[in-house]
């Protein structure tokens, strides 16, 4: 596949700083150094007991019960679960995205220090877009149908960057072009229905890097796309990651995206993370049953039977407070110690951590 | 043939029809001056109440006023002030609602109780309030319908943001740090202007009726300024001896009136894709 360098002048930051120093390290390995010198342990993300709960016409639903997770800089974490676990809900309360009114937070988010539940409306605005990024699951309706892609993108730059019209177009041609999108020119002026899902889910991309973002939260992002777009998008995210030493959040269900480009991954099960580790760690000796259900469910080519495994049992009422385990009822090893309260924190070597009581 | 988002016929039949009638009479009606035969306002008593004529198109009335200018200028008045109080409609109601439906909560419940109690107001009654204010005349008659009318565009912007607003390009736009200023005016009203652009061309139709209502009763443009409704009512004495006193501004106002509607209805078809006639295939291969 032919992949194209990311211009120069979009991330002309760095270029600044590589000229001193470093000079055969990558522009990511740079970044990552700035942000975060090896003597200093530093997170750029640091979630830390987040509870979200949400008010529907059902009653409260308990949709994120007591999340710790942390993003590095310059890494790429891997959040995984079946539908309904939270995922999505987590991700979106990084930027506070939920309606205030009907949402309630707890625990605390730290970014590169910050306090996000602390913010202040300015603050949030200037954090959303400028330090975080975000793409969501179905580009067609996360981009406005009325006003053309190359629009979209510019509008971003000049409101959060500054940029006049005409700068903030050039920067916008620019930006299509490292996403892979050409004639530029010609693209900028079209309307989301004009492209096609892959595309449009390019122009996401680069509508949410447009500000340099140091981290940024993909829900899902190639849930709607095919399978050979998925992989140019993958391909695209992991080269962003790369050469920008961006961060990357990224939600999904499906563990080959995750082998694919995270360097840690954390499964969720019912709002709560059951295991984080490193990519290898976990798939090579999962330690909560339930990630050992899950790998154990991905169909394997040449596997034999054609036979889909599944886990049985459904995923708990997620409108209760539970204290205990939530896959105790459909784990196989479960015992009585599953019962008896919040399961135990483990570390299972290095960065490796499982929450389990058994 | 390759087309844009554009093909399709703007133009059929019924805007064709309408757009043209419309037309003829923003120009007539705006450019009265040049097209009226003679002053309208000119007293002639010698001709007073003359069947149509060469020299009076459609007659005189008793003054011996000519029919024919006095309805140019009566819509020029009418029509003039059909769209300020629609203006002020949108001034205050579109800015309003949207930010109702978009915040919700107290903000929206106390606005739309406002309108609740606006809207159980008879116009009729507004009009005479007004009227009493600020004296009688178009002013005061084009402030009670503007603000009679602010809260049905206003609760029509206001649902349509609330729908808007649960779609995730508005999430999208939130997560990257735009203004909520920016989300309503800049991503959410443009979505919501089809609709509303529509409802719009219906209450200048219905702003014309209504004014020329008060102007009946003698609430608004006072005499010896023309306008339609006060010709409908200065005629109905003398339906007898000249009815196209009263009937060609009733004409007139019936006219514009179902063009309008025809009108907005013709531009919701088009700009909704679903209903927009398309060419036949032959014309297009």
């Amino acid at each position: 596949m032919r992949t194209v360098q990311i211009p120069y002048t979009m991330f002309s930051e760095d270029r600044r700083s590589s000229q001193g120093g470093l000079g055969g390290a990558s522009e990511g390995a740079q970044r990552l150094n700035e942000l975060c010198p090896p003597e200093l342990e530093c997170l750029l993300l640091d979630i830390q007991g987040l509870r979200v709960d949400l008010m529907t016409a059902r009653g409260v639903g308990y949709a994120v019960r007591g999340v710790d997770l942390e993003v590095k800089p310059g890494e790429v974490l891997g959040v995984v679960g079946e539908s309904g676990c939270g995922k999505s809900v987590m991700a979106k309360a990084i930027v506070r995205l939920h309606d205030a009114g009907r949402t309630r937070y707890s625990g605390r988010i730290l970014f590169s220090g910050r306090d996000v539940f602390a913010m202040r409306e300015k603050e949030l605005e200037a954090f959303r877009g400028g330090e975080t990024g975000m793409i969501f699951q179905d580009p067609q309706s996360a981009l406005n149908p009325i006003l053309p892609v190359g629009e979209q993108i510019a509008e971003t730059l000049r409101v959060k960057r500054g940029f006049s019209w005409k700068q903030a177009r050039q920067e916008t041609c620019e930006l299509l072009e490292a996403v892979e999108i050409f004639p530029a020119e010609a693209r900028y002026a079209q309307y989301p229905f004009e492209m096609s899902g892959g595309m449009l889910q390019r122009v996401m991309i680069a509508m949410a890097v447009s500000c340099k973002p140091k981290l940024l939260i993909a829900d899902e992002p190639t849930t709607a796309l095919d399978v050979t777009i998925q992989a140019q998008i993958l391909d695209l995210l992991r080269r962003l990651n790369r050469q920008l030493g961006m961060s990357i959040l990224l939600i999904t269900h499906n563990f080959g995206v995750v082998a694919e480009i995270c360097d840690r991954v954390a499964v969720m099960y019912a709002g709560r993370v059951v295991e984080c580790g490193g990519v290898v760690d976990v798939f090579d000796a999962p330690a909560h049953p339930y990630t050992q259900a899950l790998l154990n469910c991905v169909p394997k080519s040449g596997g034999g039977k054609n036979v889909l495994r599944s886990i049985p049992g459904t995923l708990p009422d997620l409108y209760q407070k539970f204290d205990q385990c939530l896959f105790a009822e459909r784990c196989p090893h479960a015992g009585d110690a599953c019962g008896a309260g919040a399961p135990k924190r483990e570390g299972r070597g290095e960065g490796h951590v499982v929450y389990c009581s058994l | 043939m390759r087309r844009g988002r554009n093909s399709g016929a703007f133009f059929t039949a019924p805007i064709l029809i309408t757009g043209v009638i419309l037309t003829a009479v923003a120009v007539l009606t705006f450019f009265a001056p040049v097209f009226a035969p003679m002053d309208p306002n000119r007293v002639a008593l010698s001709e007073s109440l003359e069947p149509p004529s060469l020299r009076h198109l459609l007659g005189t009335d008793q003054t011996g006023r000519d029919i024919f200018s006095r309805l140019l200028y009566g819509g020029r008045t009418a029509v003039q002030n059909a769209v300020m109080v629609v203006g002020i409609s949108i001034a205050a109601g579109i800015p309003i609602g949207l930010a109702c439906g978009y915040y919700g909560g107290l903000l929206d419940a106390l606005v739309m109780r406002c309108w609740d109690i606006l809207l159980a107001f008879p116009s009729l009654l507004l009009g005479f309030l007004f009227v009493s204010a600020f004296g009688r005349g178009s002013v005061a008659t084009v402030l009670a319908l503007g603000i009679i009318y602010i809260p049905m565009i206003s609760k029509l912007s206001r649902s349509l943001a609330m729908t808007e607003k649960s779609k995730v390009y508005v999430e999208s736009a939130k997560s990257l740090g735009y203004s909520d200023f920016r989300i309503i005016f800049r991503h959410i009203l443009p979505n919501c202007l089809a609709t509303l652009l529509a409802e719009l061309t219906l209450d200048v139709g219905y702003a014309i009726i209504g004014l020329a209502s008060l102007s009946f009763l003698g609430l608004g443009v006072q005499p010896p300024t023309s306008d339609w409704g006060t010709m409908l009512q200065e005629g109905v004495a003398l339906l007898r001896q000249n009815p196209l006193m009263s009937l060609s501004p009733g004409f007139a106002i019936v006219l514009t009136v179902i063009s309008l509607n025809v009108f907005s209805d013709g531009i919701q078809a088009y700009l909704d894709i679903d209903q927009r006639k398309l060419p036949r295939f032959e014309a297009c291969e």
